[in-house]
């Protein structure tokens, strides 16, 4: 009984003792507390060189979904890569209610991790800013603050929600181009199923379409399904990531804050778009697409392309992916980001 | 707020032998309890009635335990509260514990906080308190040992308010032993 005390002191000392100085092998969890919010980062790599990856999840994930076997194999061997539970998501912890999750709050709680990060491994450390989906919106809303963009080397956006009145327009057109275009050289089983497809979706009214965009959810998943039938689309490789999710993440936490806390939901419903305020980010760029994101239409990427204000910018699209190119295309993905990466560092 | 929680906890915990009659007699329990079955635990039990279990089921218990979720934290518990025991047959039982009175301790391996004008202070023991009532099923089986009175096996929950404004469950899964009474 006279154990038990000093071995639970001894477990804590080893779970607190967790900070280790050989940056060739990071392997440490950092909470950043900022503005009643307690947020994990998951910091995993070579950070010899002092190039952090910071990457912003998507809707309804969490910081170490990206950690799959390929990151983590041609990543992570390069660059510390920074896995960031955003607020009131997965692990996150607070003791606030969902009023004060805004847009804004979570932007800013991308600079203070970035403060964090900056005052941990030091001012000289090169950092690039990943956001994927919601993290676009995210990233792109951070970006947009007063002096966010000196505080970083370089932005990546992989498949970018930053204006979501565009995406369910562009969803339908999409939808319709993809069903039309897919019937010349589709397999004679599955040609009539896509002018079935493409007739209903022709039914359906455009107005009511943007007042309820999951209108087109049932299209997405049965397009979906016909271009991996049709040897279009390459299905996603989760290696790693299941592990994550239910190993080292705790899924009863991520499943709770998802179901209670989704601000991609909200930033929808309340219009929100940053197209026009593009032109105001000049940091060096690259954009990443799924040929066939019908959740954020390549358009957005092109559009990006065309109307970002940086010189150095960069659109590539990967042809047989979907929402997520990176567990789809993972060597044509993490190739680009390592080129860009390694020009900028 | 978690200050008064654990107060009132520790006031339970010190005040509990007064619970008890004459004829009193405790009893301790050591159990793993692994949060959603793999993230290791471990709990110890503490229990104190004044008659025998068979003529009144009702107890007073308190328990201190922790988990650790690996890369995230590392979280200690205790509660206190009462623990009802129904007999099936004569050598297993089912015992539902609810415990009114809990407070719940995560530890992070690391944190900062960002101050004005951009730099990031280190905080000292980084974590946060809950008000955490708790409950468990648990079914019970007698062993012929002369120390190790029982082995016991159930699902505990564990309930953290507040959490993100709302209340966060706990899973844990217990395999326990109770060790033989004495008395007091």
């Amino acid at each position: 009984m006279r154990v038990l005390p000093y071995a639970m002191i001894i477990l804590l000392s080893l779970v607190l003792a967790c900070g280790q100085s050989d940056l060739s092998q990071i392997n440490e969890t950092i909470y950043l507390r900022h503005n009643g919010a307690d947020m994990p980062a998951y910091i995993h790599g070579n950070g010899s060189k002092k190039v952090f990856i910071i990457i912003l999840h998507g809707g309804g994930s969490f910081g170490l979904a990206f950690r799959s076997a390929a990151i983590q194999e041609e990543l992570e061997s390069r660059y510390a890569v920074v896995y960031w539970d955003q607020r009131a998501q997965s692990m996150s912890q607070s003791n606030q209610s969902s009023d004060d999750f805004s847009v804004a709050q979570r932007a800013e709680d991308v600079g203070a991790l970035i403060s964090l990060l900056k005052t941990k491994y030091g001012d000289d450390s090169k950092l690039f800013l990943m956001g994927h989906s919601w993290g676009g919106t995210l990233g792109t809303t951070y970006l947009l603050q007063p002096g966010a963009q000196e505080q970083l080397h370089g932005w990546i956006m992989a498949d970018g929600a930053y204006d979501f009145p565009l995406i369910v327009d562009e969803r339908y057109q999409m939808l319709l181009r993809v069903s039309e275009d897919a019937v010349p050289n589709a397999n004679p089983l599955l040609e009539q199923v896509w002018i079935r497809l493409n007739t209903d979706l022709k039914s359906l009214n455009q107005d009511s379409i943007q007042s309820n965009p999951d209108l087109l959810s049932p299209f997405v998943v049965d397009a979906l399904k016909l271009l991996q039938q049709d040897d279009e689309l390459l299905p996603p490789d989760n290696t790693g990531v299941y592990q994550s999710a239910i190993l080292q993440n705790n899924p009863l936490y991520w499943w709770l804050n998802d179901r209670r806390n989704r601000p991609y939901l909200d930033a929808r419903d309340d219009g929100y778009a940053l197209r026009e305020r593009l032109p105001e980010i000049s940091i060096p760029s690259l954009f990443l697409w799924g040929r066939f994101d019908f959740s954020v239409p390549p358009i957005l990427g092109e559009i990006a392309l065309a109307e970002q204000g940086s010189t150095d910018k960069t659109l590539v699209i990967l042809e047989q992916s979907e929402h997520l190119p990176y567990l789809s295309e993972p060597a044509v993905f993490l190739e680009e980001v390592i080129a860009f990466v390694e020009r900028l560092k | 707020m978690q200050r008064y929680w654990l107060i009132l906890l520790i006031g339970f915990w010190l005040t509990n032998p007064l619970h008890a009659q004459e004829t009193a007699t405790t009893e301790w329990d050591f159990a793993y309890a692994g949060n959603n079955l793999w993230n290791p635990g471990l709990q110890v039990g503490y229990f104190k009635h004044g008659l025998s279990q068979h003529q009144n089921p009702i107890i007073y218990q308190a328990r201190l335990g922790f988990y650790v979720d690996p890369q995230s934290q590392f979280n200690l518990f205790s509660f206190a509260g009462l623990q009802y025991r129904a007999s099936l047959g004569q050598r297993n039982h089912f015992d539902i514990r609810l415990s009114p009175f809990g407070v719940f301790r995560s530890f992070y391996p690391e944190a900062y906080r960002v101050l004005e004008g951009g730099s990031a202070e280190k905080i000292f023991l980084p974590g946060r308190w809950y008000y955490a009532p708790e409950c468990s099923f648990t079914f019970g089986f007698k062993l012929k040992n002369e120390k190790i009175n029982q082995l016991y096996l159930g699902p505990q929950l564990i309930f953290l308010l507040p959490y993100d404004g709302r209340v966060l469950p706990i899973l844990n899964f217990q395999i326990g032993l109770n060790l033989n009474s004495s008395n007091s």
